[in-house]
């Protein structure tokens, strides 16, 4: 008997019971790619760097004269392994992609035969690269996104050196564990072992081209740091933490991605208790009735219980299948460059699936309460107890002057303001998700942060092209001669070593002779003013334990000189352990880490069609890809801008996706409940286009509703959630975000509340189903 | 007497489980302007069908319905949606309301909705509140509808139905969910209304409720099986008796 009263119940609200289904199998599948995203992108370097065999020391050396590292490190008792990788990085030649000439990108590539890996590199199905086909070649993403357009599997690259050249097909892209990361700004070519043979014999590689790059294990990393750089032909020497800080950008998306994913997982289990309760609710005639025929209150629970139990196993178990793909699918825009995943995604999805049963069961009970309290023929009556039950409408048809649609919309949601209020709530974080990473994208490439990135604001700004010019008067001289009236100048970087009491530390100071200190933005204290002056990051500060007014020395150029420091600073800069000194200290002898690219201001304060024009003049001579703007500056000092703005397309699809359906199973579940009222308002004479206005209307004031709190609480939730991913680069005392008015505040609510209108829409054209005659009629 | 509702060889037929169910079978009759009939018939028998059938809220299979002079088998779903707003009232056994309205505002929706509607709407709520006076209703204007007596809101649903001024309403058991005290004063006010020249169609199961129409039609197996004239001249008991008298020939 239960049993058939069961099969009965399930066969013949059959919409009711796929609306559930439907929403446990999104919480099912929301719940086990969020918790296998968390999982993923929490561990993420941890699991990266373990897959991929990393060590606790990276060594590059130049290496003209023999494996000198090698034979040093073999001798020290305090290195406990080490592993040797041979790679080429051509002091010349000829590289093209795709017809492109990219030879000035050379510089930063290193090319080593696939099979001589010391470390594990990973494709982009995350499969072991061990080998590689002659005539292919595996390429880092890095490298792709210097050509416009980019770079695809089957595209041709062309490297000629010496009385080699090789035409090779791009047969997939490399997951570079150790220079992967684009803050690196290195690309790796994997290449066949004839193939690298070939290159590596060629007449014009010298052994000047050949380096090692050594991976460590060492529990002594300064003492065997301190031994290899004063062996000199050294290029790199770094501990994993500063290849762990080059992965910091992608932590950035990473952490974007968990909160969304946190995100999903509450809209998911609101979304779905509110269905559960809704279907309860909907079959109290029927509870009633079964109460009346003397059924035990218990028997009836279980009987729901049983129900539920079914359809949450089924939708848990649709839902843990799709969340795979969908994990991968989130998971793909953050993976390119690393190995993003976890070991035990299945056991994760399937206790998250599993308490998504449990938690459908936990509802159900809950919900369920209500029977024990109803009389039966309370329950017979809908739950309705004769007391009056309702709140009255705040508004009144007869006091309004609304016309009836717009009434009968907004009366809809007064009237049950718990159910509106929680759509609004779950619509406003959907478009919420949205704004935030629109906020970061457009704060990544705006001059907002070019004092994070440890400039002035220019004109012009001119990077990667260093080879061109020997000095900033050299340029100066060049533009004079094309009418450009100008002055250069470049930030200089100088990795010094500071000490401060019993604390010693490198850090990454900035210098620049042709500005003044004053010129730069200090959070606390005042700029430099004297030579003995300097300006240090928080996170310096912090290392180093002293404030402003104590002293540091710092050793220039192998002396040491005492600093006070008078000024607190917030710097991307080495991810924030960095410095300013004053444009009077000399510099004279000592070692320069880099130079940040020309800054070019012109004199004459051109206007802005002469300024276009001297613009397209410098992109023509340079190449599009070194001129920029400040924002564009910024863009391409901190490189995210584009990796954000793909996650946030990828999210917002899965938001609009999410939406619409949230929409449609919403609006069928009010359809399914409210079939009288359309049958009556039917037998009034209201059209079906009238009701289905009336319908999506309230939908879409939910929308609107839920557009104006995400506007309101956009700014705080954007400091709220990338504040602290800043931070970690860097700006721990927080940044202004540039908002794009039109994009945050129109574009994407606009959006959602188009989303969400033409879901409810779609779905009321049902309506036309139902007849006028509906009017008595039980489901 | 000009006939407001033509009926011609309706018929109405479902189809349940691939199995044809003719609840109409070539039904014929006509009412006049300011008739008051009434529609009796044992369960199952099609009365409430051929009610929604002829007030276009469901779909004829075969036949004729002309309501008002104006062939109903053309029109279109919002004509017959404008129709019904316009030009008719219904009144059903549940009291069906929007419940989350209040009375006043259930009583004045359908006006506020009709295009041919050209008063403003505060027109509106006077005509609405004028009804309700005149049917006793005033005290439960603001109420909602679960505040009020099943009497009371069946009284409302006749104010709703007259508010467009229709030519004709339409009743499914009006008094069918009614005790007899609330059921008498319902029925007196369909009475009122009829006399003040609305015509009145009411399907209903109680003599008493039908002794008070000006014809009874009794509807077997979806076919008239006979049809009734009350004299009006007579007493209501003697009305009922005489009807009852008739239905029992008729195998009431």
């Amino acid at each position: 008997m239960f049993l058939r009263i069961l099969k009965k119940d399930l066969k013949r609200k059959k919409t009711m019971n796929c609306i559930l289904l439907i929403f446990v199998l999104i919480s099912a599948m929301f719940a086990a790619s969020s918790v296998n995203n968390i999982v993923a992108v929490t561990n993420g370097i941890d699991y990266y760097f373990e897959k991929a065999g990393m060590t606790d020391l990276f060594i590059i050396s130049s290496e003209p004269e023999g494996q000198l590292i090698g034979d040093m490190l073999a001798e020290k008792s305090s290195v406990k392994s080490f592993r040797r990788e041979e790679i080429i990085r051509p002091s010349g030649g000829e590289l093209t992609a795709n017809g492109n000439n990219m030879s000035a990108e050379l510089a930063f590539v290193g090319i080593m035969a696939a099979d001589s890996g010391k470390l594990h590199y990973f494709d982009q199905d995350n499969v072991e690269i061990t080998d590689c086909q002659s005539g292919k070649i595996y390429v880092t993403p890095g490298f792709s996104h210097t050509i416009e357009g980019g770079v695809k599997i089957g595209d041709k690259i062309n490297f000629s050196y010496g009385d080699v050249t090789l035409d090779l097909e791009v047969c997939g892209f490399v997951k570079d564990p150790f220079l992967g990361a684009e803050m690196m700004s290195n690309y790796r070519f994997l290449l066949s072992h004839d193939d690298y043979e070939k290159l590596r014999t060629a007449k014009g590689i010298d052994s000047a081209d050949l380096c090692g790059v050594y991976y460590v294990e060492t529990e002594d990393i300064e003492g065997v740091s301190s031994d290899v750089v004063s062996a000199g032909s050294v290029l790199f020497c770094q501990p994993q933490r500063i290849v762990r800080l080059s992965y910091i950008l992608y932590t950035l998306v990473a952490g974007i991605l968990l909160i969304a994913s946190v995100g999903l997982l509450i809209v998911s289990f609101v979304v779905m208790s509110f269905a559960i309760n809704f279907t309860i609710a909907e079959d109290m005639h029927e509870i009633g009735v079964m109460k009346a025929l003397g059924l035990r209150n218990s028997s009836i629970r279980w009987l729901y219980l049983v129900k539920y139990l079914c359809i949450s196993l089924v939708g848990a178990a649709i839902g843990f299948a799709a969340s795979l793909p969908f994990s991968r699918l989130l998971l793909k825009s953050v993976s390119q460059n690393m190995v993003l995943g976890n070991d035990n995604s299945f056991l994760f999805g399937a206790l998250s699936s599993a308490a998504v049963v449990l938690l459908t069961l936990a509802f159900c009970w809950h919900f369920t309460r209500k029977i024990k309290t109803l009389s039966p023929i309370d329950a017979v009556r809908s739950g309705q107890t004769g007391e009056r039950f309702h709140k009255k409408s705040l508004i009144s048809l007869n006091k309004s002057p609304m016309n009836s649609t717009l009434f009968m919309a907004l009366n809809d949601i007064f009237s049950s303001p718990k159910q509106f209020t929680l759509l609004t709530a779950v619509f406003a974080l959907c478009a919420v998700i949205i704004m935030v990473l629109a906020n970061a994208a457009n704060t990544l490439k705006s001059d907002k942060l070019l004092f994070l990135v440890g400039t002035t604001k220019s004109d012009v700004y001119i990077s990667g092209t260093s080879s061109l010019f020997d000095s900033d008067e050299e340029l100066e001289q060049f533009l004079e001669e094309k009418g450009i009236p100008a002055k250069v100048h470049s930030e200089a970087l100088y990795n010094l070593p500071v000490v401060a009491g019993d604390k010693r530390i490198g850090l990454m100071f900035q210098y620049c002779s042709k500005t003044h200190a004053s010129d730069y933005v200090y959070e606390e204290g005042s700029a430099p003013q004297h030579s003995s002056e300097v300006a240090l990051s928080f996170i310096a500060a912090e290392e180093l334990d002293v404030g402003i007014g104590d002293k540091v020395t710092i050793t220039i150029n192998g002396q040491d000189q005492q600093f006070m420091v008078t000024a607190l600073i917030q710097s991307f800069c080495q991810l924030g352990e960095s410095g300013r000194l004053h444009e009077s200290v000399d510099m004279t002898g000592a070692s320069l880490s880099s130079i940040m690219g020309w800054q070019i201001d012109f004199t004459d304060s051109p206007d802005k069609e002469e300024f276009q024009r001297r613009f397209d003049l410098l992109t023509e001579y340079f190449g599009e890809d070194s001129v920029f703007d400040a924002e564009g500056f910024v863009d391409d000092t901190i490189r995210s801008a584009d990796t954000v703005n793909s996650v946030k397309s990828l999210l917002l699809a899965v938001v609009l996706f999410i939406v619409l359906l949230i929409c449609v199973l919403m609006e069928h579940s009010f359809i399914s409940r409210e079939k009288q009222e359309i049958a009556l308002m039917k037998a009034l004479g209201f059209r079906t286009s009238q009701i289905a206005a009336q319908h999506t209307l309230r939908f879409a004031i939910v929308g609107a509703a839920s557009a104006i709190l995400a506007a309101v609480l956009c700014l705080p939730l954007t400091k709220l959630a990338i504040d602290p991913v800043f931070g970690m680069m860097g700006a721990t005392k927080g940044v202004s975000y540039k908002l794009e008015p039109l994009e945050v505040f129109i574009v994407y609510p606009a959006i959602i509340i188009a989303a969400v209108a033409v879901g409810a829409l779609i779905t009321s054209l049902s309506i036309k189903k139902i007849k006028a005659s509906d009017t008595s009629g039980n489901e | 007497m000009k006939n407001i509702l033509e009926v011609k060889d309706l018929c109405k037929t479902y189809i349940v489980n691939k199995r044809q169910n003719n609840v109409l079978r070539d039904l014929s009759f006509t009412v006049g302007e300011g008739e008051m009939i009434g529609v009796m018939g044992p369960s199952g028998s099609g009365k409430s069908t051929l009610l929604y059938t002829v007030s276009g809220m469901d779909k004829m299979t075969a036949g004729e319905v002309s309501f008002c002079g104006k062939k109903m088998n053309g029109l279109s779903e919002n004509d017959l949606a404008e129709m019904r707003l316009d030009e008719m009232g219904f009144i059903f056994q549940q009291m069906y309301m929007m419940k989350n309205l209040s009375v006043l505002d259930n009583i004045i929706l359908p006006a506020v909705k009709s295009r041919r509607n050209t008063l403003s709407r505060k027109e509106i709520v006077e005509r609405g509140r004028g009804l309700m006076k005149k049917l006793g209703i005033t005290e439960i204007a603001d109420n909602d509808i679960n505040e009020v007596s099943g009497g009371q809101l069946q009284r409302a649903c006749i104010c709703r139905s007259m508010i467009n001024k229709p030519a004709m309403i339409f009743a499914d058991e009006p008094t069918g969910a009614l005790n007899r005290s609330s059921s008498n004063e319902v029925m007196d006010e369909l009475e009122r209304l009829n006399s003040e020249g609305t015509t009145i169609m009411l399907v209903t199961h109680d003599v008493k409720v039908a002794a008070r129409c000006s014809r009874v039609i009794f509807i077997v197996d979806g076919n008239i099986k006979g049809e009734y004239n009350n004299k009006r001249e007579d007493t209501l008991r003697q009305r009922e008796r005489d009807l009852n008298n008739w239905l029992l020939e008729m195998g009431w």
